[in-house]
């Protein structure tokens, strides 16, 4: 059985930027908006504390909040709620998914020039940020991990190889420049 | 000296307690309540609440702050202090290697130890093998 936290709030409609930072924050943390009604994660020290801060900041910003351990009534509806994590999750994934083929399409290409491929590396680094990211609030292992860390694997070797002198000579200086 | 803090310790409190047996007080003993006027009542020195001195403050976490506070310089306390701070905040400047495994490990003991003393017991080991890592490297 998985026990969760849960989160229910009200805050002031206006201003919008602390209603958008508090969103964020859940965002950020991963949490799960059900029915449009409480937000969830699943239970640990970590999960528990982020939620304990933030009813704290919106009962601050004028708001009020409601935090409380949950259990739900049985492993049927614990699925439920793990799916909608994991579905969740895969959207992301996707999302991320699609800049390292972007980036593995780039590095394919005939004719780059070496300003290119720095900012094709730059895009690599950031997205290697981002899966980090990812795999933090990927509570329940969505299937679309494994397929995006191979992708940016793909991606990183294709740029490599790229950088390792497939450039026009004149350009091979300017590349050097960047990294080498 | 009795310290308190909220229940249900993740990294940064329980580093706080080893950091505070190991460097501070080798006498302290440990409480836990879920705010700053029960600690109070407890006649206790608390420790990552809100709003207390020895609290997060300007971006840093309450490990650092005690650090900070009592003017620590071992550098490999700093560098821990930089694993804990990873593993603590999601503001997605993760320095240190260390930090993300350190709070998956942190996390998984929380669930398996339902006993915040227990769990500071075993805590602490973790912490002075780090401890005993850093120094190592340090020479």
């Amino acid at each position: 059985m998985q026990s969760w936290v849960a989160l229910s709030y009200r805050i002031p409609s206006e201003p919008t930027r602390l209603r958008l930072a508090v969103w964020r924050r859940l965002k950020r943390a991963g949490a799960v908006l059900l029915h449009d009604t409480f937000w969830l994660l699943p239970a640990d020290a970590k999960t528990r504390e982020t939620f304990e801060w933030l009813a704290e900041e919106i009962e601050e910003l004028g708001g009020t909040a409601l935090a409380f351990d949950a259990e739900s009534f049985g492993a049927a509806q614990d699925e439920t709620i793990v799916a909608a994590f994991r579905a969740e999750a895969e959207a992301r994934y996707a999302a991320l998914g699609e800049s390292a083929a972007g980036i593995r399409r780039l590095a394919g290409r005939r004719r780059v020039t070496a300003a290119t491929v720095q900012q094709a590396r730059r895009q690599l680094a950031g997205l290697e940020r981002a899966l980090r990211l990812e795999r933090r609030r990927d509570y329940f292992r969505a299937p679309g991990r494994a397929v995006v860390e191979a992708a940016i694997r793909a991606a990183g070797d294709a740029l490599a190889t790229r950088s390792a002198g497939t450039m026009r000579p004149d350009q091979q200086g300017a590349a050097d420049a960047v990294g080498h | 000296m009795l310290w308190v803090t909220r229940p249900h310790p993740h990294i940064d409190r329980t580093a706080c307690a080893w950091l505070i047996r190991r460097f501070i007080d080798p006498e302290a003993t440990f409480a836990f309540a879920p705010d700053p006027a029960s600690a109070a009542a407890l006649g206790g020195t608390p420790f990552d609440m809100r709003g207390v001195e020895l609290g997060h403050h300007e971006g840093r976490c309450s490990f650092e702050t005690i650090l900070k506070k009592h003017e620590l310089t071992d550098p490999a306390l700093h560098e821990i202090a930089a694993m804990v701070h990873d593993a603590d905040l999601d503001d997605d400047k993760v320095r240190t290697p260390e930090g993300p495994g350190l709070d998956a490990i942190i996390r998984g003991l929380g669930l398996t130890i339902s006993d915040d003393q227990e769990l500071l017991g075993l805590t602490d080991r973790v912490y002075d093998g780090l401890y005993a890592w850093v120094r190592r490297t340090l020479g």
